[in-house]
Formats: structure tokens, sequence, C-alpha cells
């Protein structure tokens, strides 16, 4: 008996959802036995990753997910492997950043005697309470302007971020994938120095860590009540998404955007330039991401740029890679990212609640590592094994 | 009298001792990537390489106390120096090359993208490498274990040294000069033609991949066992890239890698020495992270000198197949 492959003759739409579910559980059971095998009890790592589904918090990653999974599709359907959402992410944190911490407020230091006025005064936020230098924050702007220049230069720094490893692949055909990889190092370091040197905070915390000040919480977006997404996140999640749909559905760009992913060729045919819309396939993706950096630094938890003491555990949670899970597992299909950015948003919030569980039961006996890029992994190699049933059929033959 | 002549002496000694610490950046960069070039050499876009760097650096590590504890268990007088090391750097070694075949495997017998599984891997390989090694590392604080890495004095230092000089001129030959190496560059440049001429892809594609993991393996556990000394949660991770950015600009050419490598280990060596220097000379301070950031935007920019430059670019151009699916319409699983 022997198992055959051969290609089928037109694409099999039968497994388009099947593919995606059939990974996930396969992936996770192929997890659950790893995890097993350092002694977490499987009923442990099932209720908590399903409890992920039920988690008020998993709204968040859901809507930073939706974000960077349109993004991360819109550049793998034109062919373009940008797996440097993490570093662009990055760029857009930075650029937020210095627009929530210097444009529209500013830090100063204050007499002590001075500080009950200071406090008083509208749109005057006490950064820091000491009683030799205190320091407070001060708006320059219309905190709502704020936020648009936060989101605004967020989406170009990660734009112009993602145009480094773009140009070298449009114009000197160096792989992407690593280039964009290599480049998110850089970028966390860069991250590092720029928030413990450049925009170093005044307040004594500041000082002390490698850090900046808190931004002001006018400048910070507004929570839902109950749970840790902001509107400004899902407001902008819905905006890409349906934007997304849209040039796809109605523009030429759109068009071209596709095309130059399945038939290069044709649109060179027809005189368009290939190499301005990879350019432009990595701009867009890397604005994108930006803007899902800028989400992650205006929630209110965060509010401040801090060095990253780890590359495992960076800023940006990974979610930059956990998103290429995303795009995957919708088929390079923006309509379905929001339905597998939900999926994999409660997986993430699972890990992190087992994270939790498995601690206070034994402590240090996994990272959280372990518990994000075992189960990503495990999912991403079934997926990409299963993959090739949607081109190839597997039949027995015996002989 | 001895004032002066430390005065002269000590230069000298300072310059050796320069030189040494650079040496085993050089070995495990080179190693490294004079594995990924045996790979690629097959037409195996090799992806996963800094995955199975990190998780090299992680079996490393566990194997060192694994292996430590169990000859102190067996031996009375346990063996100082040599052995444990080395045992932990074979097995390491070993177990990597079984890693590449996996590899191998999926992506010949597979009509599977090799950037996606490359991907999948390294995600695996980092998640398994903290999996392993975190629960032995907190074993090892609260224990206080010694380990039994290997001491940076200059005869293990320099053996290590020849030892990979001695592999880079005889992966050369083995690539250049042999009916294999011939056989695997075949495979990479022309699968289809090198299976008509009855070469099994299959069969050439797991020997290199198996041998250049092994050298990837052997490449990150010295990373750990001469250089880095002691493991933590992001050790390796990023190095199997800087491997791969040094065999894509040396055009994955054993030999010319040699140059390639030791730029490298010189910006990660001495970007320290270079920070000093300026704020001596100039007083201009550079922070320890763009420091670190140095190695990894060089490998970003390094090969795109050399691409740009259009001799280079013809010599150095990849195999032809380089990353592309191999697959007949029909095929036995």
């Amino acid at each position: 008996m022997r198992l055959i492959v051969v290609k089928r003759v037109k694409t099999s739409n039968l497994y388009y959802i099947g593919i995606p579910v059939l990974s996930i559980l396969i992936g996770l059971v192929m997890s659950l036995l790893i995890f097993a095998l350092i002694g977490v009890p499987p009923d442990l790592f099932i209720r908590g990753i399903a409890s992920g589904f039920q988690s008020p918090q998993t709204l968040r990653y859901f809507a930073l997910l939706v974000m960077l999974g349109v993004a991360l599709t819109l550049s793998f359907r034109a062919s373009i492997w940008n797996v440097g959402a993490e570093g662009q992410m990055i760029w857009g944190m930075i650029a937020g950043g210095y627009i929530a911490l210097f444009v529209a407020a500013q830090s100063m230091y204050v007499s002590p005697g001075e500080l009950a006025n200071y406090a008083s005064m509208p749109g005057v936020e006490v950064i820091d309470a000491s009683p030799y230098a205190p320091v407070v924050s001060i708006l320059l702007m219309d905190p709502s302007l704020g936020k648009l220049l936060m989101i605004l230069f967020g989406m170009l720094a990660g734009g112009l971020w993602a145009l480094i490893p773009a140009v070298l692949k449009a114009y000197l055909d160096i792989d992407e994938v690593a280039t964009t990889l290599i480049l998110n190092y850089v970028a966390y370091q860069l991250f590092s120095h720029i928030a413990s040197y450049t925009l170093r905070g005044l307040s004594v915390q500041a000082k002390q860590f490698f850090r900046t000040d808190k931004a002001n919480s006018a400048l910070l977006f507004d929570l839902i009540r109950g749970t840790s997404v902001t509107i400004q996140d899902l407001v902008m999640a819905a905006v890409f998404f349906v934007a997304v749909i849209l040039m796809y559905g109605y523009t030429t760009i759109g068009l071209r955007l596709k095309i130059i992913g399945s038939n290069p060729q044709l649109l060179r045919s027809v005189g368009v330039d290939e190499r301005r819309y990879i350019l432009l396939a990595m701009f867009l993706s890397g604005m994108l991401a930006g803007a899902a950096g800028v989400s992650i630094f205006a929630s209110p938890g965060v509010g401040k740029l801090e060095k990253i003491t780890n590359v495992v555990s960076p800023p940006t949670m990974n979610l930059g890679y956990i998103a290429i899970l995303v795009s995957w597992l919708s088929m390079l299909d923006t309509r379905l990212v929001p339905i597998y950015a939900y999926i994999v948003a409660s997986l993430f919030q699972g890990s992190s609640m087992l994270q939790l569980e498995i601690n206070a039961i034994s402590p240090g006996l996994l990272t959280g590592g372990a518990l994000t890029y075992i189960p990503i992994g495990s999912i991403l190699i079934v997926y990409v094994v299963l993959r090739i049933l949607t081109d190839y059929s597997i039949r027995v033959r015996i002989r | 009298m001895e004032d002066i002549l430390n005065m002269i002496i000590s230069p000298l000694t300072g310059a050796f001792g320069v030189i040494l610490a650079m040496i085993p950046i050089f070995v495990y960069l080179y190693l490294a990537s004079l594995g990924n070039s045996v790979v690629e050499k097959s037409g195996i876009l090799n992806l996963a390489i800094d995955g199975a760097y990190t998780l090299g650096v992680a079996v490393a590590y566990v194997m060192l106390v694994f292996v430590g504890e169990s000859i102190r268990k067996l031996v009375v007088d346990p063996p100082q120096g040599l052995l444990i090391p080395t045992l932990a750097l074979l097995i390491t070694s070993l177990l990597i090359g079984l890693l590449g075949v996996l590899v191998a495997f999926l992506t010949t017998k597979l009509p599977i993208s090799h950037g996606a599984i490359g991907l999948s891997i390294q995600f695996v390989g980092y998640g398994l490498a903290s999996f392993l090694a975190y629960p032995v590392s907190l074993k090892v604080r609260t224990e206080m274990i010694s380990l039994d890495t290997y001491r940076t004095v200059p005869e293990v230092v320099l053996t290590f040294l020849t030892l990979s000089i001695v592999i880079g001129v005889l992966m050369h030959l083995l690539i250049f000069r042999t009916k294999l190496g011939a056989a695997i560059r075949a495979v990479g440049e022309n699968p289809a033609g090198a299976s008509a001429l009855g070469i099994n892809v299959l069969k050439i594609r797991i020997v290199a991949t198996f041998l250049g993991y092994v050298l990837i393996g052997f490449a990150s556990s010295l990373s750990l066992l001469l250089h880095w000394k002691n493991w933590q949660e992001d050790s390796g991770m990023g190095y199997g890239w800087i491997s791969f950015a040094i065999s894509l600009s040396s055009g994955r050419h054993p030999i010319v890698g040699i140059i390639t490598s030791m730029i490298f280990a010189i910006l990660i060596r001495y970007a320290y020495v270079l920070q000093d220097i300026l704020i001596v000379l100039w007083g201009i301070s550079i922070s320890p992270f763009i420091v670190y950031a140095l190695p990894f935007t060089a490998a970003v920019f390094i090969p795109v000198v050399v691409t740009a430059i259009p001799p280079l670019r013809r010599r150095f151009a990849p195999p032809k197949y380089l990353g592309k699916i191999f697959f007949s319409e029909e095929r036995s699983v």
C-alpha cells in the first residue's frame, strides 16, 4: 500500500475551512502532548486555553490582531513575506510615543511649592509628585488632535521602516524574509536606545529605570468598561478592515496588488512597474502595523516606552509573529481575518492565563516564550503541511 | 627595568588577548554559516536556521548539565575539562542534524513552501528552546551547579580555530571536488535534471542538510560552551540570522566565508572597543544598544553591498532552484 500525492485539476474549496480548523486542533493537541511531558496536566491546558474564548481581555488582542492580520495579508497576497511587523510596530510605538510625550504634551519640572497650583489647572497632569523635583505634563493641543497625530505619525514611521526591506527586495532582489526578521532585532535595540537615552523622561522613575515619562492620560485611548480594549482600537481595526476590502474590490491599486502576487509578468506586460507595487504593498502593510504599535503605546496600561530587557518578551508581545498565524489561517483572504483573529486572540489570552495557573502550581516550569511559541509553531507546521491539500490530493494505492 | 619591560610586553599580550577574544565568535559564526551554505547549495531555502540555532544553544545547555550530573554519579573522581563539554557538543550536533533531516524530508517529499515550513520550524525551535532550558536554568541557579564549559585559554581556542578552518577546507573540497558535492550542487541548480540523470534528490538533500545542520548544531553549542558560558531565555536568538547573512554575502562559498565571518566577529567583539575609542578620542558616547544593533544592521546591509557589485553578484548568485518547490505531478509519499 502506498500513499500517492496527485495534483488536483481544480483547486478544492472543500478544504478552505477544514484545513485551518484541523490545523488549530492538531497543533493544539501537539502542544498539549509536549507540555504534558513535563507535567502540565492536560485538563489544565484545555481549561486554560478554553478560558481565553470567554475572557473580556481577549478583545484587545482581537483588535490588534485584526489590524496586524489585515496588514500582513496585504503583503502576503502580493507574495511579499513581511515578517517584520514586530519592527514596524516598534516604530509605531516610538513615533506615537514621541508625539504624545513631546509634541501634543510636554513634561516639565515645577517647583514643589507650586505643584498644587499646577495640579488644579486644566490639561495639566502630575506625572511625578516627588517632594524635590515634581514633574507635570502639560497638554499643548486638543487631546483628540493629539491622538490623531499619534496614529498618523505611528503609521508613517511603521511604513517607512517597512520600506527598507521593500527597496532591497524590489531593486536588489534580496530575500525579504531574512531582512524583515533581522530588522526586527535592529528595531528592538533602537527602541531600547531611544527609550533610555533620546526620549528618557524627567521623573524619578524614568531616571531610575531606562524609560520615558508616562504620557499625559488625556492622550491615551479610551478604555471600554470591563475590558482592556479601547474604543480607538476597535475603530481602527474596523476602518482598516473595511478600507482594505474596498481597496481590493473597487480600485486598480487593489487589483494590481492582488495580481502582483499571482502573475507579475502580466503587470509588466501592461506597462506597470511592479517594483513600485512591491514598495506600496510593504508601505501599506507597515503603516497598519505601525498603527497597531500606537495602539499598544496608547493603551492606558502602558503609556510609556521602556528598555527591552529580553528580546523574547518585547512590548509588542510578539503579536507581529502571531499575526502570521492569523493571516495564513485565513488562507490570505482579508474577509476571513476577523474570524481567525478572534480564535488566535483567544488562544493567546488563554495561554497567558494558563501561564499564571501553571506558575501557581509550580513556579518556573514554563516561560511565556515556551507557551506562545510552541502552540504557534505547531499550528503553523500542521497548517503548512495540510495546506497542500487544496492543490493536491492524497490517494491510497494498493498493489 | 621591570616597568619598561611591562610597557613593551603589555600591548603585545593585549593584542593577543584581543585576538583571542574574537576567535570563539569567529568560530561559531563561521561554522554556522558553513552549515547554512551546504544546506542551501542543495536548493533548500534555510529559513529554519535561527530556530535551529536557538534550539541548539538550549540543548547544549541542557546536555551540559545532564551529562555533567550523570558522569559525576557514575565516576567518583570525574575528569575535569574537556570530556563533559565535548560530549554535550557532539550530542547536540547530532540532534540538530536530525532536525535538518526533517527539514529536508518535508521540503523535498511534499510540495510545500520552503519559507513557510522554515518559519514554522523556527517558531517551534524558539519555543522548545525556552521549554527545555528554562527549568534547567532554574535548577542550576538554586542548586548552584557549576557548568563544565570549555575554558577560554589559548590551547582550547586555537584548537577550535584550527578545527573550524579544517572543516571549512574539507567542506570546500566536498562541495567542489567530490562526486557527492557535484550531486549536491546539481540538486540545487536543477533537481529535475539531476533526477533524470539518476540522482536520488531526496537522498542527496538529506545528506546535505544533515551535514549542514550538524554544523549549525556544533556552532550553536560552541557559542554557549566557548563564549557565553551561560544560558538565558534569548540566548542565540538572531545569531542564526547573522550566520544566514554571512553565508549569503559570501556567496555560499566556504573559503570566502572565512573573510565575511571575520568581519562579523570583529563587529560583534570590537563594537565595544569602538565605543571606548570614540568616547576617549572625541567624547562621542554610543549606547550599548546601538553597539548591539551593529552586527544586525551589518547583516542586512553587507549582502546589499555584495549584490550591488556586478561581478560579485554574478559569482555569488544563489543556486537556481533555491527555495523552489521540486515536485513532479504524481509521487508516492
